[in-house]
């Protein structure tokens, strides 16, 4: 970083106020209170504020403050702008980027103001001072140089021990660091363990104390029950009090009446029911008797008919058949009139059948299914023969027409066919006409490629000879400059050169000269020219002649084959004459004729091809006529045989009439007549017979009707005469039948109703006798000997049942109410008791239970309680929570104590490397301290050094000499701080922007030789950092001058 | 021997109601669910004995901590025990150092089905079932915290035409990460004649001795603390003509799991987080919970951030956030342990002669040189000689932990020399 401008506003005694610096070394020159302390202040001012600027207000005018420009190490501008009575300053860059102070602190590496007065900025007091550089600050930086970093081993170790104070410190009454904190919750926490771990043992007490308990109160819940139990015997006691009175009283009473153990149950009530029962059954008997008597008088009374009954099944038939005999009567007289219509009809169908048939013949007549059967199979087998016979006729006629249709067609094919054969040219053999043709194509095809190949090869001939010729010609032709061209091209040079000098020479002789040195000039350059150019078309000829001598070539081959394919068109030629003469007697051809030839050739084997064609179609046609022919011989055969078939079925047909006696001229189909008369025939006459019957059936039973109506009325009847009579007489049995038969039902009656009242009665008198041995017998069982007896003891039975009764009911509730006890003891307590005792004693009691049941509570309610804390106990985590945290604590403070220990040991370990350090290695600061001395002194002092452990500098001279600082002269003194600071400045230039030296006069004290030597170091100096030198001494400015040669040096006179 | 079947499980270690150790966060939420974890585990095993239909229960020891003075603890052990009784199970326990019969005890008064076997010599119990000994099950019970004898001398086999079980609080071989109490050896148990050695104390599951006779040690119920990582259970035993099956059944609500991931291939913050939450979804079980212990390890960009930026504070915070703990399948980070460094080249800085150098230098040789250790040792440890703020509470690391420690301070120490350095970048 360098200085480059400056403007001072107002500070001090300046005022708008620029100066301008150099990379190198600026001198500011100026006289005592010129303004160079100013100046400085300035700077440093500027750098790290006001401090110092206070002692320096604007006297002169202008705000107070001003602005810098430093360019760091890559070019890039930064203005520092300050104005000190506004406390105002603004780091900016030049592309107007502000930067913060801090920012800009760490670009030149963190200087202190303190580090920047002391290396970079002092003068001499600051020099002679060496105080200045044992700050702590400064020989911590001196060691820190060898650290690669900006900061201090003491910051670090500052920085360490903070960390470390934060976790722990020993001692400390108000101590909060980590440690203590965790420390102090580990101590609470050991307290709160401590008292709960105190707990478990109050379990097991209060476990003891809850197992007695639980004894106390199982003793007193038993007792509580027995109590209550004899509360519960006394309360029974006094509620069965009554009881017990009344017992007594019915057991005395029981014991003042007779013992009548025994009486029948319901004796009374029994004995008035048998008394009523008595009169009932004998009122009952009564009644019996009386109408027994009079159904006996009924039974004497009744009249029956007995002929009637015995009669009785024939006179019910008669009535049955009645309506029969009737019936028959009434259709006698129709069926007379059916009989004699079926005998006219009869004779009727005989007399047409003929004379031949009778009825004995008709009965014979054979007409069952199988006869006309027969009948139907033989009219069948007539129409089917009929029908054969037409159907052949038919086909016969179609096949002759067809035939005759063939035969026409045949004719005209082949007249069609004498046609063509006129027609043919050659009439040679059409294999022979076609292999010509086939031959001849061949040949034109050959010579049409022949052809072509001519016309290629006269076509490449003709390109190639113009070829040829123009690169002949090309050859031959090949010249380069005429002679004229010779000639004229000298004279025209000779021209341009006389010309020009003549005219400015003004003499012709050097015109002349020049126009034949001209000429000269000119035919040499044209032959130089020209012999250059004909080389190189030499080479070209000799390659166009070779090329020519292939073309030749070229062409010689291709004539040849010119030649060749010619006498191969001629050959081709010549063949297809000879094939053409084959068929025309002719020498020469033309090839038009040629072409005539195979055309006609052609067209012939068109022609012999359809001609083949009708053959075919012709012979084809023949052999259909044959088969027709054929086929109408077979059919007229079949014809014949139907015929012959026919004549010997009508041979039978007569044979199967004759053998059933019917006329020969017959036919079957008109068999179907007479075979339906002779059926109707047949049915008439069944008819006939079976009325005959059926009269002579109904005569018979009209009599046997009436020969009965006889024998029952004893009178006799004429048919059909007294027919109306016997009706009435059947009517009349009938009536008196039916009273007969009633009478004898109502006797039957009577019968049955005698017996049961006489059974009745029987029963009634054996209750009656049942009734009065139970009368008696109930005496006996009651013990007394009449029914006034029976009452007398009923009465004291009576009384003593109801006092035994009401004995029960007490002694029974008794027991009830004292139920769950013994009953003899409760008795027996019973009967030594009074009323006062017991209630005394039931009092006594419950008094007791009270107070037991008092103490009972209180004990339950205590052993609750216990057993809630007990489980409370059970469930506490607060033990285990506690626990928990004592190892988290613990963990955490050895976690606290680790990072403790490892920062004390990266402490300790600094600490060690730092001593290894100074012991071992002097820093880089004290080595390059070493190189300034030795150069300032000319090798005097060889080397700076800092023994380990002590904070000192040492010099050591060329004789390995050590040396005090106290030993030094003045000026060799400030000569070794010089040194340091610039090995200093050097160091820090290594890590961070460096920053511009500025000393003021400090080569006071320093002898001209050693000033020299110091101005070589600044030179050196120079090599990493800007250089501003204020001195009021010429000569000081002259031994820079000199040392510098002017290079990089840049006085500014203030 | 009697042939018929019969099947017992076989659990030690319950730490009924006994805290988590080595856990730090102070979510109350959190707190409540591993306080009830040994709860939650205790009734998976009450639930496994009661649906697999065993025959009996042993348990080896440490149901509860008597150190505690735990009420809730035993009272939870019996409401279990009523609900075995229930469900026609026996019980036999044996005491072991955590709940010897030396200490308090609740009263309660136990359910038939429970035996709890006595102090002084080792007792035999016959097992009935239908009507014949099927086993006979020995055992002891501690009579105080300290039992440094062999309890297991006094073990003798008196029939062997019964199935023996031995019921043992024990240090089989002198482990010497458990207290070694009632101490014997593999070969001793192998020689007495038992048929399965039912064994408490060491909270790793462990078969010792496959078959003939079984040796086991089913590890504890739950897990209490970062070191006791993976399945926690019970051995389910099913014994069939003399012959043992067993298999290892899981009864842990919440599963300790330390993750691990490096820093050193991530950019940024989102791709940390991602790169965990993937890691979560393959941790994530069905049921319960898991506790992870989350180690960031590496050197990486990301290293500056956690440490100087607050970044550790807030992805544990984000971490958390995101899950449900009252629900099944959580994953909780307990605590975030950086380990990560600087992405520096440490070679390149031995190498050079700088502070940071002699600094390198310096750790290096803290760790190697028991003279350097010593001397860092004696004022690291200063704070634990505070007895009032440190030294009662917590005991100094041991000396392979302060090692570990040493390396992490060497990443501070770093940091601050090179902060201007990290800052730049």
């Amino acid at each position: 970083m360098q200085l480059k401008n400056i403007f001072i506003d107002g500070f001090g005694i300046f005022s708008n106020k620029k100066l301008d610096f150099i990379a190198g070394l600026n001198i500011v020159f100026g006289n005592n209170e010129a303004g160079k302390t100013t100046l400085l202040s300035f700077l440093r001012s500027m750098f790290f504020g006001k401090k110092g600027a206070e002692k320096y207000p604007p006297l002169s005018g202008g705000n107070h403050g001003g602005i810098i420009i430093m360019e760091d190490s890559r070019g890039e501008e930064i203005k520092i702008e300050r104005d000190f009575s506004a406390r105002r300053y603004i780091f900016q860059k030049a592309n107007g980027t502000v930067v913060t102070e801090s920012e800009f602190s760490k670009m030149i590496g963190n200087p202190t103001e303190t580090l920047f007065n002391n290396v970079f900025c002092f003068g001499l007091d600051e020099l002679a001072d060496f105080k200045t550089l044992c700050d702590e600050e400064v020989s911590g930086r001196i060691y820190s140089a060898g650290l690669g970093s900006t900061k201090s081993l003491v910051s670090i170790n500052g920085e360490i021990e903070k960390i470390m104070e934060s976790i722990y410190k020993k001692g400390g009454r108000k101590d909060d660091r980590e440690v203590k904190r965790i420390a102090n919750t580990l101590q609470e926490l050991e307290f709160k363990i401590k008292s709960l771990k105190e707990i478990p043992h109050k379990y097991n007490e209060l476990k003891a104390e809850l197992a007695e308990l639980e004894e106390q109160l199982q003793n007193d819940e038993e007792k509580q029950v027995e109590l209550k139990k004899e509360i519960a015997f006394y309360e029974s006691l006094l509620k069965g009090w009554e009881h017990w009175l009344k017992i007594r009283e019915y057991e005395e009473k029981l014991n003042s009446l007779e013992k009548i153990e025994n009486f029948p149950p319901n004796g009374l009530s029994i004995l008035e029911s048998l008394k009523s029962q008595l009169k009932e059954v004998e009122l009952e008997i009564e009644v019996k008797e009386s109408s027994f008597r009079q159904i006996a008088r009924d039974l004497e009374s009744l009249a029956i008919d007995n002929f009637i009954l015995e009669n009785r099944t024939d006179i019910e038939n008669l009535k049955d058949n009645l309506a029969l005999f009737n019936e028959n009567r009434q259709h006698m007289e129709q069926l007379k009139r059916e009989f004699e219509t079926t005998c006219s009809k009869l004779k009727d169908i005989l007399h047409n059948l003929g004379s031949t048939w009778d009825e004995k013949k008709l009965q014979r007549a054979d007409v069952s299914l199988q006869t006309t059967a027969e009948i139907e199979n033989y009219r069948k087998r007539f129409e089917d023969i009929g029908w054969q016979k037409r159907t052949l006729q038919s086909t016969i006629y179609d096949l002759k027409k067809e035939k005759n249709e063939l035969h026409e067609e045949i004719q005209k094919k082949t007249a069609e066919k004498d046609k063509l054969i006129k027609s043919l040219v050659f009439k040679g053999n059409p294999e022979e006409i076609k292999d010509t043709i086939y031959r001849m194509e061949n040949l034109f095809e050959s010579k049409k490629l022949v052809q072509l190949k001519n016309e290629n090869l006269e076509q490449n001939l003709k390109i190639l000879r113009k070829q040829f010729s123009e690169y002949e010609s090309d050859v031959n032709n090949f010249k380069f400059f005429g002679k004229g061209v010779k000639i004229s091209t000298a004279l025209l040079f000779a021209t341009i050169f006389s010309i020009p000098i003549y005219l400015l020479s003004n003499n012709v002789f050097y015109g002349i000269l020049a126009f034949f040195s001209g000429v000269l000039f000119g035919t040499a350059t044209v032959l130089i020219i020209e012999k250059i150019i004909t080389n190189q078309f030499r080479k070209d000829k000799k390659e166009k002649l070779v090329r020519l001598a292939e073309i030749k070539d070229i062409i010689y081959t291709n004539e040849i084959e010119l030649e060749k394919s010619n006498k191969e068109l001629a050959a081709i030629d010549e063949k297809l004459g000879k094939l053409a003469g084959l068929f025309f007697q002719k020498k020469e051809f033309s090839d038009e004729e040629i072409y005539e030839v195979k055309r006609k050739l052609e067209k012939d084997i068109s022609t012999e091809t359809r001609i083949s064609i009708i053959d075919d179609s012709l012979s084809h046609l023949e052999k259909r006529l044959t088969t027709k022919k054929r086929e109408i011989k077979e059919l007229e055969e079949k014809i014949e045989l139907l015929k012959k078939e026919s004549y010997s079925l009508m041979q039978k047909w007569q044979d199967y009439l004759s053998a059933r006696g019917l006329p020969d001229e017959l036919l079957p189909e008109n068999m179907g007549n007479v075979i339906e008369a002779v059926k109707k025939g047949k049915d008439l006459l069944e008819d006939k017979n079976s009325l005959e019957k059926e009269i002579a059936s109904r005569e018979n039973s009209i009599k046997k009707y009436a020969c009965k109506v006889s024998e029952l009325t004893g009178r006799e009847y004429k048919i059909p005469e007294d027919a109306e009579q016997i009706t009435t007489e059947v009517r009349n049995l009938q009536d008196k039948l039916l009273e007969t038969t009633e009478l004898v039902s109502k006797k039957e009656q009577l019968l049955a109703k005698k017996q049961s009242a006489w059974q009745s009665l029987e029963k009634e008198k054996e209750k009656l006798k049942k009734i009065n041995k139970e009368i008696r017998d109930l005496f006996i069982l009651a013990g007394a000997e009449n029914e006034e007896s029976f009452l007398q003891r009923f009465e004291i039975y009576k009384k003593r049942q109801l006092f035994s009764d009401n004995l029960a009911t007490h002694t029974a509730n008794l027991k009830a109410i004292s139920q769950g006890f013994e009953f003899k003891l409760y008795k027996k307590i019973l009967s030594e008791s009074n009323l006062t005792i017991l209630k005394d004693k039931l009092e006594k009691l419950h008094g007791e239970l009270r107070g037991l049941a008092k103490r009972l509570a209180e004990n339950r309610e205590l052993k609750g309680s216990i057993i809630t804390r007990l489980e409370s106990m059970c469930n506490d985590e607060k033990l285990a929570e506690c626990l928990f945290k004592r190892n988290i604590y613990q963990e955490k403070l050895k976690n606290a104590a680790k990072k403790w220990v490892v920062h004390a040991m990266a402490k300790e370990m600094i600490n060690l490397a730092k001593e290894k350090y100074e012991r071992e290695r002097q820093p880089a600061v004290l080595k390059n301290a070493s190189r300034y001395i030795k150069l300032i002194t000319d090798g005097k002092y060889q080397k700076i050094f800092s023994p380990y452990g002590e904070h000192v500098l040492r010099l050591e001279n060329n004789r390995g000499k050590t040396c005090e600082l106290s030993q030094l002269s003045r000026g060799t003194a400030e000569q070794l701080y010089m040194s340091m600071r610039y090995a200093l400045v050097e160091e820090f230039a290594k890590r961070a922007e460096s920053l511009p030296v500025i000393m003021d006069d400090t080569f006071v004290n320093f002898d001209e030789i050693r000033i020299k030597r110091t101005a070589q170091a600044v030179h050196e100096l120079l090599k990493t950092n800007q250089v501003l030198f204020f001195t009021c001494h010429r000569h000081i400015v002259k031994i820079f001058k000199d040392v510098f040669q002017q290079e990089r040096i840049h006085v500014i006179n203030l | 021997m009697v042939d018929i079947k019969f099947k017992f499980v076989h659990a030690a270690d319950l730490h009924l109601d006994s805290p988590f150790y080595g856990f730090s966060a102070e979510s109350e939420k959190i707190q409540k669910i591993l306080r009830d974890a040994t709860f939650v585990a205790f009734d998976n095993l009450i639930n496994l004995c009661i649906e697999e239909d065993v025959d009996f229960l042993v348990i080896a020891g440490d149901i509860y901590d008597e150190a505690n003075n735990n009420i809730r603890g035993q009272y939870k052990f019996y409401e279990g025990m009523k609900r075995l009784e229930q469900n026609g199970v026996k019980v036999f326990v044996s005491h072991g150092n955590h709940d010897h019969l030396g200490g308090y005890r609740a009263t309660i008064k136990w359910p038939e089905n429970v035996h709890f076997f006595s102090c002084e010599k080792p007792q035999e119990i016959p097992f009935y079932k239908n009507g014949t000994v099927v086993a006979s099950i020995h055992g002891v019970s501690y009579p105080k915290r300290d039992v440094r004898e062999n309890l297991v001398c006094d073990f003798k086999v008196t029939s062997q035409d019964t199935y023996n079980i031995a019921v043992v609080h024990t240090n089989v071989g002198g482990r010497s990460d458990y207290e070694n109490y009632a101490p014997c050896k593999k070969e001793e148990l192998l020689k007495k004649g038992f048929d399965y050695w039912a064994l408490g104390h060491v909270h790793k599951h462990e078969i010792i001795n496959p078959a003939k006779p079984v040796i086991a040690y089913p590890g504890n119920t739950q897990a209490r603390n970062i070191k006791e990582t993976g399945s926690k259970g019970v051995l389910l035993v099913e014994v069939e003509d003399g012959n043992t099956s067993y298999e290892f059944k899981e009864t842990q609500y919440v599963t300790w799991i330390e993750l691990k991931q490096s820093i050193t291939e991530l950019q940024s913050g989102e791709e940390l987080i991602e790169a965990i939450l993937k890691k979560f979804t393959k941790i994530r079980p069905q049921k319960g919970g898991v506790i992870a212990r989350l180690y960031l390890e590496g050197r990486g960009e990301l290293h500056y951030e956690l440490t100087k930026k607050g970044f550790d504070k807030v992805l544990l915070e984000l971490l958390r956030e995101q899950e449900e703990v009252e629900r099944d399948g959580f994953v909780w980070v307990e605590s975030l342990i950086l380990q990560t460094g600087l992405r520096i080249d440490k070679a390149k800085y031995l190498q050079e002669a700088s502070i940071v150098g002699d600094f390198l230098q310096v750790a290096g040789k803290t760790l190697q040189s028991e003279e350097f250790f010593e001397k860092i040792k004696k004022s690291a440890l200063q704070i634990y000689e505070d007895v009032n703020k440190v030294g009662r509470y917590i005991s100094p690391p041991s000396d392979e932990e302060l090692k570990s420690w040493l390396q992490e301070a060497e990443e501070v120490g770093l940091q601050y020399l090179l902060e201007d350095e990290l800052d730049a970048t």
